[in-house]
């Protein structure tokens, strides 16, 4: 039985043996399993002063690597902490970020429920609710160590992945396309206002706030209630926060990454066509792509000049051209010409009563009423219209009108 | 100036041209687009705006208003051939370049007989040596694809539909071996 080993040795073992542990973590991502053997070879070539089988029995000792059989790995937070020490620890994906805000809002529920039940007493739904209070705390401190953690990690695998757009095209827009795909837009569409998670956020405030006043629950539920509140708030800001500062920094990546797809599609399609051409040569572009060539309507095409050209030695000389009669102007004849108040006026300066003077005038003898006064009303540039306010109203009528005209008399007057 | 005509746009795009971004009578058509649409569907044409893109033009459906077959085979190959040559020329990035039109490239550098399966494909279409080349690329630039300027070919935001239908439009064929 090994001996039992305190928070300062475990450290030392980790620290001292740090590479070491780095390289079986590297080992293990790329996806092969390593032998105690196979261990014990590598500490010797690696640091042939120090007896290997002491260095495993040390970190074994510490609980940082476990030995399973003849097979050796690094214990779980233990190589999240390499990870994390070499800069290259794994992004928490946007999934699992939505699934862990999942669980601690359908906590929240069941804390609702609890507390609803009749058959338990307020001791026993306090004990209950402390507990699942206690694992929203964990899920929620894990959310903000995994925010900061993404934005970390995006951060300094920005840098790499841009030299490894020179060095691998095709390994840069995996790794970009996989950094967007899973693990930044998952957030995006989660964090959108209209999403389920957000309606169960809204859900869940309420809930939590209706807690904080209930009379029902105590006062550590009520403070727990607040409490839990908070966090929730404090978490979700850190997470956009952390996904605002991923989403800048790798966006530009992945438009790249865009371009880079469409052009290496583009250089496939082109490299088809070519070979269409030389096997084929059978494709029709000008009916998908209905590429116009209109000439402009009415006039003459080609065709068509030569035909009128041709015809015009057909063409024979008219000896007379004969206006034709025109026929009865009888009705013309019928229309009343429009009246000019200034012709009717003939150099006079001044008419008292305007409508009396245009009624009585030889030339409107078959006009209408009406017309009458469209002359007589209607503005006119150098004459002056003056109602005489102070008269009575006057009825005007005329023989071939059926209406009358009921007003005050209308002096006309000509501007000098 | 941005007070152009329907004429003006009618003009422009009825012998096949597409306006690009960056096109004096661009932003005409954008601020208009409603407008133009509806006049000239009117006359049974179609303007087609690319906005997310950043090119127009006209459709037709009248088959007797086409262009005719072997113009339109001759500038889809040529651009598709043509950006296989500069990735040829310049490598990946510099044809990430030339496609998104921030890079020209010079046309006296185009020698598109010097590769083998390109020279089989132009005679195939009935373009025989770079000569031909030079005056097609030089003819072509009518259609808005591409343009010349100091003698330098600049891809136009509108080839993308060139790109587009041979993506589409073009049957899988099993690659062939490259002739020694």
């Amino acid at each position: 039985m090994g001996r039992v080993i305190g928070f300062n040795d475990r450290l030392r073992y980790i620290s001292k043996h740090g590479r070491l542990l780095r390289w079986i973590v590297e080992r293990e991502q790329s996806g092969k399993s390593l032998t105690y053997n196979q261990t014990l070879e590598h500490c010797r070539t690696v640091e042939p002063n120090v007896l290997p089988e002491n260095i495993l029995s040390q970190l074994i000792d510490a609980d940082a690597i476990i030995l399973d059989g003849t097979l050796l790995r690094v214990n779980g937070p233990v190589a999240s902490f390499i990870l994390w020490a070499s800069d290259s620890s794994s992004m928490m994906p946007g999934s699992r970020i939505e699934q862990l805000f999942t669980e601690v809002f359908s906590q929240v529920k069941k804390i609702q429920e609890i507390l609803s039940e009749s058959s338990s007493t307020l001791r026993q739904k306090e004990a209950h609710i402390k507990e699942r209070v206690r694992d929203m705390t964990t899920k929620l401190l894990s959310l903000r160590g995994s925010a900061d953690e993404n934005v970390r990690t995006v951060i300094t695998s920005s840098s790499s992945l841009r030299l490894l757009k020179e060095e691998d095209r095709f390994q840069f827009i995996a790794k970009v396309s996989k950094l967007w795909e899973e693990d930044i837009d998952p957030i995006s569409e989660f964090r959108d206002i209209s999403s389920a998670l957000q309606s169960e956020r809204r859900d869940v405030r309420h809930i939590l706030e209706s807690i904080s006043i209930n009379p029902i629950a105590n006062l550590n539920i009520r403070r727990d209630a607040d409490k839990l509140l908070e966090q929730i708030d404090f978490t979700w800001d850190r997470v956009s926060i952390a996904h605002d500062i991923m989403i800048k920094e790798v966006r530009p990546l992945y438009k790249l990454v865009q371009q880079m797809k469409s052009t290496i599609s583009i250089i496939n399609s082109a490299e088809n066509l070519v070979n269409h051409i030389i096997t084929l040569n059978s494709f029709n572009p000008n009916v998908i792509l209905s590429i116009p060539s209109i000439r402009i309507s009415q006039l003459f095409d080609d065709l068509s000049v030569d035909s009128f050209i041709l015809t015009l030695s057909d063409v024979q000389d008219e000896s007379e051209y004969i206006i034709p009669q025109r026929p009865s102007t009888y009705e013309v004849d019928q229309i009343n010409p429009p009246l000019d108040i200034l012709s009717l006026l003939d150099g006079k300066t001044q008419v008292s009563d305007g409508m009396e003077y245009v009624i009585n005038h030889p030339f409107t003898a078959n006009h209408s009423l009406q017309e009458c006064a469209i002359a007589v009303y209607s503005q006119r540039s150098g004459l002056h219209l003056i109602i005489n306010r102070k008269s009575k109203r006057k009825v005007y009528s005329k023989e071939n009108s059926e209406f009358i005209l009921e007003s005050k008399p209308v002096t006309l007057e000509i501007k000098s | 100036m941005t007070n152009y005509t329907k004429k003006d746009v009618f003009d422009e795009l009825r012998t096949g041209s597409h306006i690009s971004i960056g096109h004096p009578m661009w932003t005409y058509i954008i601020e208009n687009q409603g407008d133009l649409c509806s006049y000239f569907s009117e006359l049974d044409i179609e303007l087609e705006i690319v906005s997310d893109v950043g090119y127009c033009y006209f459709k037709t459906s009248n088959s007797s208003d086409l262009i005719e077959l072997k113009r339109a085979r001759l500038i889809v190959a040529m651009l598709n051939i043509l950006i296989l040559e500069v990735k040829n020329l310049n490598g990946d990035e510099g044809l990430d370049d030339f496609l998104t039109g921030r890079t020209s490239i010079p046309m006296d550098s185009v020698d598109l007989h010097n590769t083998g399966r390109f020279s089989k494909a132009l005679k195939q279409l009935g373009v025989s040596d770079n000569d031909e080349v030079q005056s097609k690329l030089k003819s072509l630039a009518s259609f808005g694809f591409h343009k010349i300027v100091d003698g330098r070919i600049v891809l136009q935001k509108a080839s993308e539909r060139i790109f587009r239908y041979t993506r589409l439009e073009i049957p899988k064929v099993d690659a062939l071996e490259e002739e020694e």
